[in-house]
């Protein structure tokens, strides 16, 4: 197992190789530079001129490409054009956000899927299996930018039960830290658990016909045993694949709830990242988003020899 | 069946669950509604019938802001911070006059040339480092020097000499008269920083700004907040009032107005117009607005042939609709206008215009020889109003025969594109400045540095170097409807007009008012519990 772990977290190192060059090289073939962004309104040829001298982006792609190769390889990872912030202090202050958000929408996501999941497989075709059907239908049908907005009207401008917007950091209060959360929250985990719903129900479904389930039907087993200690643990795994797939995705922001609530995450900081042409931020961003990727998928993995005894890694 | 049971226990336990954590949540966070920190400093309310002091004042911007160096901004946002915590050496009125900063008293010799500054005398940096002459001439040769390719360095182009004869006198030579020059100090090149931090900070100077304004930098979280604290050293003792703010970036606008009614700021620096109707509705909730110093227009690209035929432009200038332009965009509160100068500053002329006709715009085109219209590419910003401004346009052009293509990119693009001349027509604003050269001479003189269209005609070069050289304001005003007539002639922009600055506050927000600089001034504002 150990040295399965090693051969994956060394494997990060060609990706992250053609992750830079891939990055690099889309971002400078994009029209526009950090100098036209910074001169905005004021940019004229010459002042243009003076500032890419200045930030060395006069220099040939494939010299600026190295240098920063180089810095990277001795973890300097550059500072941010805008504002000047090293983009490791940056990124640290972003991970807390993008992180709690991820969880929080991930275990709601969740807390909505399972029993749905579950209700819909034990009673297919029932009241509940409708409903569930239709939620998922609109969980992912249903556009972010929109219910957000909704939510903010009815919640917080036509009854001000909820903040519309704001990032309280945890150490300001747990309580007011969540009460800025939960319509964010909320609409991240709409998506997920509609997948998440629907691939459980179908799982189930698989594994309540099988003939191990009719056996322990047959010894007396309670309903509930059956479902849960039995069907759902086995039902379970290709759900975790999809929750590992979707953290990482999360992991690396989700920007329109984002810059909508103003909650200050990797997702705006990428996007932010782009539309600037700050290099130095979105590249150091891209490889983080990398290797979070990478470390979730290789957490899901393992994870799944612990809960399945029939796969074992060598 | 044991069936029904389950089923009532099984959603019983999470429902429950859910139910005790909201509750614990909402108990244990303060109410939903202003999360205001307590008031300090009332205790001063022994100044009795004083309006109150002390307080957190929470603004929300559209944008977070690019530097925090004077010397090295370009951007409007990084100004609507500047003035509170750096001075300017003459500071303007909400009306657009210049007056007395941190230069007490001008003086300027006859040639024009000369330019004499008695400074303010007693007043410190943040760092404790006093100001003076020298501190001006310090921040001065920063941006001059050509190493630090400073987007402010063309405000001092034309200064020849510095020298300070005594500490807080400063001595001025420019290689020829310009009379904007008090204006330009008046905006970003009149901010001094302390001398002291930039040597210890070197290129890290704007994370630790340090001016002399009433408020003191404390701390910045990108895209987060922003926070300034009283200078309790300010030299207008009367000043600031306020114990702290903090600037929020709120991207989305629609949720500005959110954010005000639901508690997250007391004020906003701008909302989408179409928003005022609701705030007139909304109690609690006070709106300001002014026209500002700056104008919106479309340009054309002067080197491609086809927009070198003057019949083409003027077909064009004809063809767009101001008033639907105020209606459908701005919901009325845009100034329709017809060239560089607003109605807000002295230069405006109200017998420039262009009338909106149709039938005059076909009848160019037949000049033009192109009686069934043409069409063209028109640059665009990728943002949701300038996308709808952009249709707007296209199908006004559509009315006189004229097909419109629109590319969208966003504003780094755009920029690379019209300095490189690669575009045929692009569009946009200039935010505005003070003195009506600075709206002018660098977009329309030729090869001038933001005359991506290429304009030139020696006519209007010679005019515009008079006006800014010219000592009265009544003769420069006289020139500057030359220049606007002549352009209406060569219609190398098609000017649409200007706009409104909006600004929406809390009704416990007192002391703000808005200025047609779209700069916040928090100095003598206050807050009520």
């Amino acid at each position: 197992m150990v040295s399965y772990i090693s051969r994956r977290l060394l494997s990060f190192i060609p990706v992250a190789l053609i992750l830079i060059i891939f990055t690099f090289s889309l971002i400078h073939l994009t029209p526009g530079n950090p100098a036209y962004t910074i001169l905005g309104q004021e940019a004229s040829e010459e002042n243009v001129k003076l500032l890419e001298a200045k930030l060395g982006l006069d220099q040939p792609l494939t010299v600026q490409f190295f240098r920063y190769l180089a810095k990277t390889l001795h973890g300097d990872f550059g500072n941010s054009l805008f504002g000047g912030q090293p983009v490791l202090d940056l990124i640290a202050t972003r991970i807390p956000v993008t992180l709690e958000l991820a969880l929080l929408a991930i275990l709601l996501s969740l807390c909505i899927a399972l029993p749905l999941g579950i209700l819909s497989a034990k009673r297919p075709n029932s009241w509940i299996d409708h409903f569930s059907r239709l939620l998922a239908l609109a969980g992912a049908a249903v556009p972010t930018f929109w219910l957000s907005l909704i939510l903010v009207f009815l919640l917080s401008v036509t009854v001000q039960w909820l903040p519309s917007l704001g990032w309280v950091p945890l150490s300001e209060g747990v309580g007011d830290n969540l009460i800025h959360l939960i319509i964010p929250v909320f609409v991240l985990s709409l998506p997920l658990s509609a997948m998440e719903s629907r691939m459980l129900r179908g799982e189930m479904l698989e594994v309540l016909n099988q003939v191990y389930i009719q056996v322990a039907r047959a010894k007396g087993l309670r309903q509930r045993v059956v479902l849960l200690r039995h069907a759902l643990r086995n039902a379970v795994l290709p759900v975790i694949t999809i929750i590992g797939l979707q953290m990482g995705t999360l992991l690396g922001g989700a920007v329109i709830v984002e810059s909508i609530f103003s909650l200050p995450g990797m997702g705006q900081l990428v996007f932010d990242s782009i539309v600037q042409r700050d290099y130095s931020v979105l590249n150091g961003c891209v490889l983080f988003m990398g290797g979070t990727i990478l470390l979730t998928n290789l957490a899901v993995d393992v994870l799944y020899a612990f809960l399945d005894p029939r796969i074992r890694y060598s | 069946m044991n069936k029904r049971v389950d089923f009532k226990k099984r959603a019983l336990i999470p429902a429950l669950t859910a139910s005790i954590l909201v509750a614990m949540v909402s108990a244990c966070s303060n109410t939903a509604a202003p999360s205001t920190s307590a008031p300090q400093g009332s205790a001063s309310s022994a100044a009795a019938a004083e309006s109150p002091s002390g307080g957190k004042l929470r603004v929300g911007i559209v944008t977070d802001f690019g530097t925090l160096d004077p010397a090295k901004s370009t951007l409007l946002i990084d100004e609507e911070l500047y003035n509170n915590i750096y001075d300017d050496l003459i500071m303007v009125t909400p009306d657009g006059k210049l007056v007395p900063g941190l230069a007490a008293k001008w003086n300027i010799s006859d040639d024009g040339k000369t330019y004499t500054f008695e400074l303010r005398q007693g007043v410190k940096f943040h760092d404790g480092t006093d100001f003076n002459a020298q501190a001006v001439i310090d921040n001065w040769n920063w941006i001059m020097d050509k190493a630090n390719a400073s987007p402010r360095s063309s405000d001092l182009v034309l200064v020849q000499e510095l020298s300070a004869p005594d500490p807080y006198t400063l001595v001025v030579k420019l290689k020829t008269p310009f009379t904007p020059f008090l204006a330009t100090l008046s905006d970003r090149t009149g901010l001094i920083s302390s001398p002291t931090a930039r040597k210890k900070y070197g290129d890290q100077y704007d994370m630790h700004p340090v001016g002399t304004g009433p408020f003191e930098f404390v701390e910045w979280n990108k895209n987060d907040h922003l926070t300034i604290k009283k200078n309790p050293n300010y030299w207008n003792k009367d000043y600031p009032k306020l114990d702290e703010i903090e600037f929020k970036p709120i991207i989305n606008q629609s949720q500005k107005l959110n954010a005000l009614i639901s508690g997250q700021v007391d004020l906003v620096d701008s909302i989408p117009f179409q928003d005022i109707p609701k705030v007139e509705k909304t109690k609690g909730l006070k709106l300001g607005s002014r026209t500002s110093f700056g104008y919106s227009r479309i340009y054309m690209n002067l080197t491609k042939p086809m927009f070198q035929d003057v019949h083409i432009r003027r077909a064009m200038n004809y063809a767009i609709n101001r008033d639907e332009i105020n209606q459908i965009i701005y919901f009325g509160k845009f100034v329709p206008g017809y060239s560089f100068f607003s109605t807000a500053g002295w230069a405006n002329d109200p017998a420039i215009k262009v009338p909106y006709s149709i039938d005059k715009a076909k009848e160019e085109l037949k000049l033009a020889g192109k009686p069934d219209g043409f069409s063209f590419t028109y640059l665009s910003a990728n943002d949701p109003q300038s996308m709808q401004l952009s249709q707007l346009y296209q199908s006004q052009f559509a009315k006189a025969g004229i097909t419109m293509k629109i590319e969208a990119l966003d504003s780094s693009a755009i920029t690379k594109r019209t300095i490189a001349g690669d575009f045929e027509v692009a569009g946009g604003g200039w935010s505005g400045m003070i003195d009506p050269d600075q709206n002018s001479y660098a977009f329309a003189v030729t090869d001038a540095p933001f005359n991506r269209g290429k304009y030139s005609n020696p006519e209007v070069d010679k005019l515009l170097q008079q006006a800014r050289e010219l000592e009265s304001n009544d003769e420069r005003k006289k020139i500057y409807s030359q220049v606007s007539s002549i352009l209406i002639e060569d219609a190398p922009f098609i000017f649409t007009g200007y706009q409104p600055v909006v600004d929406v506050w809390n009704e416990k927000v007192q002391g703000f008012e808005v200025y047609p600089d779209q700069l916040l001034r928090f100095y003598k504002t206050t807050i009520s519990k």
